[in-house]
């Protein structure tokens, strides 16, 4: 199962990939695919190329993006329980994000006040926790938590003031909202460097989650690696809110489903997160654009939908063995 | 030129404003078994983490094999000192055997993975403390004693040459206690290793160790050979309790009075 991991999870990423091409308010068969990816039948050629792939790889580079800031906060924080959120960075976003829709404003400033958000935030809950030298995982969590909190009742002041016509597509941000998301160059990079920074890190990583003394003991550098990877996880986290808004649950769920199909070593863990994260998140939204078409769900009400029975049946047959 | 020593040099240790250890000179050679004793909160886990170079000092300087150990990147001392800390966190899941492995960290590249003489390695570790039986079993899933025993097993892993443990016989039964230290003991004298343990148990520190560290209330500490300090007065002056000593079985031994 371990060693066959990464081919299955590429085999299903490409056939979700696939059936996300095919499948939407116009269903294409098989032959039509192919013409249209040829450029040989216009009209489904403008539907794949124009709407569909982008969308489709905008769904994919985001669930990835969650899928491995959520490893990373895991082992960060020691604690399970963490997702890319837990420290405020998708409050941020969406604070900086609806104020934007608020002020009317679109295009490269609205991404830029979702991204500055979280960045910020980042920034502040660094500085918040650090302190004075000490920074425990419990006070980081704390202080992210509070933080978070504090977002909360930004985003719900903004939603009071905001006029009812803007209230849909704020609500939608903050479920996660693919439909106008477009795949950047920028969040590609961001996504190869978080695999390839997370790879690296992989073997640290996995002492880290030993324990920070036993990792210390074993030769980990481990404050300038929780630094790397408080880094890097906000970085992942803050671009994938800032192409799809607060997308719930992948974060959470991928690294926890990874560990219950057998791969617990980062090196396997790091990866294989990644593709079933965007594997996920490309089902959901193809999903959310097809079952009540042409009525387009949010696919963060998707996600949970998909993750929750999956999350359960894979918890139940993990706990059942010995 | 620079022999294998693990040294201090006028070493203070403070946690807040107590005074734990005040100019403290030691000298840790290979061959050599040390315990420390003392009370609890006297600082024996501080000077120990001090030791591995895990912690700042408050004063002094701590030096493995010449150079002061805060200098030295943490790869290159994990290749010769290693430290079983007093308590176990798994908050995820892995195998014993994964855990085991994870002592070969420091003397493998960035890159490269565990190979095959790595496995043999951590095999032969988790036989030595008898896990033989469980290295396919999830840590979450052994006991308080299994998981002290895969602790020292990593860290025999580790092989390194500086060997700190923080209360070994830790939630090991009578027969594993005894085993565990005559296996410890046993690397002083076969592998030329060094061994610092803090230890609850007189007893055991006077049957398997040969050198004394004892850190006394008031700050002040005594270093040397087990025969001279592992002495009825002064651990009565340690424990703050008077101690008999009872000679007659194959060890003797000392008991509260």
């Amino acid at each position: 199962m371990k060693k066959a991991l990464l081919p299955l999870l590429s085999l299903l990423a490409l056939a979700v990939l696939l059936h996300g091409l095919a499948t939407g308010s116009l269903d294409l068969d098989g032959p039509t695919l192919w013409a249209g990816l040829m450029g040989r039948d216009a009209l489904a050629a403008q539907v794949l190329w124009e709407l569909r792939l982008p969308r489709l790889l905008a769904a994919f580079l985001t669930g990835g993006l969650l899928a491995l800031a959520g490893v990373l906060m895991q082992v960060l924080l020691r604690n399970p329980l963490a997702d890319p959120y837990v420290l405020g960075i998708s409050g941020g976003a969406a604070s900086g994000a609806l104020a934007a829709m608020l002020l009317g404003l679109g295009g490269i400033w609205f991404q830029g006040a979702a991204f500055g958000g979280a960045f910020g935030t980042m920034l502040l809950v660094f500085a918040l926790a650090h302190g004075r030298g000490t920074w425990t995982p419990a006070r980081l969590l704390l202080t992210g938590v509070v933080v978070a909190a504090g977002w909360g009742a930004v985003i719900g002041l903004l939603l009071s003031l905001s006029p009812d016509g803007t209230l849909r597509g704020m609500l939608y941000w903050l479920m996660g909202d693919l439909s106008q998301a477009r795949p950047t160059a920028w969040s590609g990079a961001i996504l190869l460097l978080g695999l390839l920074a997370g790879l690296a890190l992989a073997r640290p990583l996995n002492l880290l989650a030993g324990g920070e003394l036993q990792a210390a003991a074993l030769g980990v550098e481990v404050k300038r690696l929780r630094y790397g990877i408080y880094l890097l996880a906000s970085l992942l986290a803050a671009s994938a809110v800032t192409l799809a808004g607060s997308v719930g649950f992948i974060g959470l769920v991928t690294p926890h489903l990874v560990r219950l199909m057998g791969a617990r070593d980062h090196r396997l863990l790091i990866p294989a997160s990644l593709l079933l994260g965007g594997t996920l998140l490309t089902l959901a939204d193809t999903l959310s654009r097809s079952l009540f078409a042409p009525q387009q769900l949010p696919v963060g009400v998707l996600t949970a939908l998909i993750g929750v029975p999956l999350f359960l049946y894979l918890l139940q047959r993990g706990s059942a063995r010995p | 030129m620079n022999p294998d020593r693990l040294a201090t040099r006028r070493l203070s240790l403070r946690i807040g404003t107590r005074q734990l250890v005040r100019d403290l000179d030691l000298e840790i050679r290979p061959g050599q078994c040390w315990c420390i004793l003392g009370r609890n909160g006297s600082g024996k886990t501080t000077l120990l983490h001090s030791l591995a170079g895990l912690r700042p000092v408050e004063g002094g300087e701590v030096l493995l094999n010449g150079t002061d150990i805060h200098g030295l990147p943490r790869r290159q001392v994990a290749r010769q000192l290693g430290l079983l800390s007093q308590d176990h966190e798994d908050v995820f899941p892995a195998t014993v055997l994964e855990t085991a492995l994870r002592g070969r960290h420091p003397h493998l590249s960035p890159w490269a993975w565990e190979g095959a003489a790595d496995t043999v390695r951590a095999r032969a570790a988790l036989a030595q403390v008898g896990l033989t039986e469980l290295v396919e079993r999830e840590v979450g899933t052994l006991s308080g004693g299994e998981r002290r025993r895969l602790g020292i097993a990593t860290l025999l892993t580790q092989d390194p040459r500086f060997l700190l443990l923080d209360e070994p016989t830790n939630h090991l039964d009578l027969h594993h206690q005894i085993e565990v230290l005559q296996l410890l003991a046993g690397l002083a004298r076969t592998q030329d290793k060094a061994l610092v343990m803090v230890l609850h148990d007189v007893n055991l520190a006077a049957r398997f160790c040969d050198h004394a560290l004892l850190l006394f209330e008031d700050g002040r500490h005594g270093v040397g050979p087990c025969a001279q300090w592992l002495t009825s007065e002064q651990l009565g002056r340690l424990y703050g309790h008077p101690m008999q000593w009872i000679d007659g079985a194959a060890h003797p031994v000392w008991v509260p009075a």
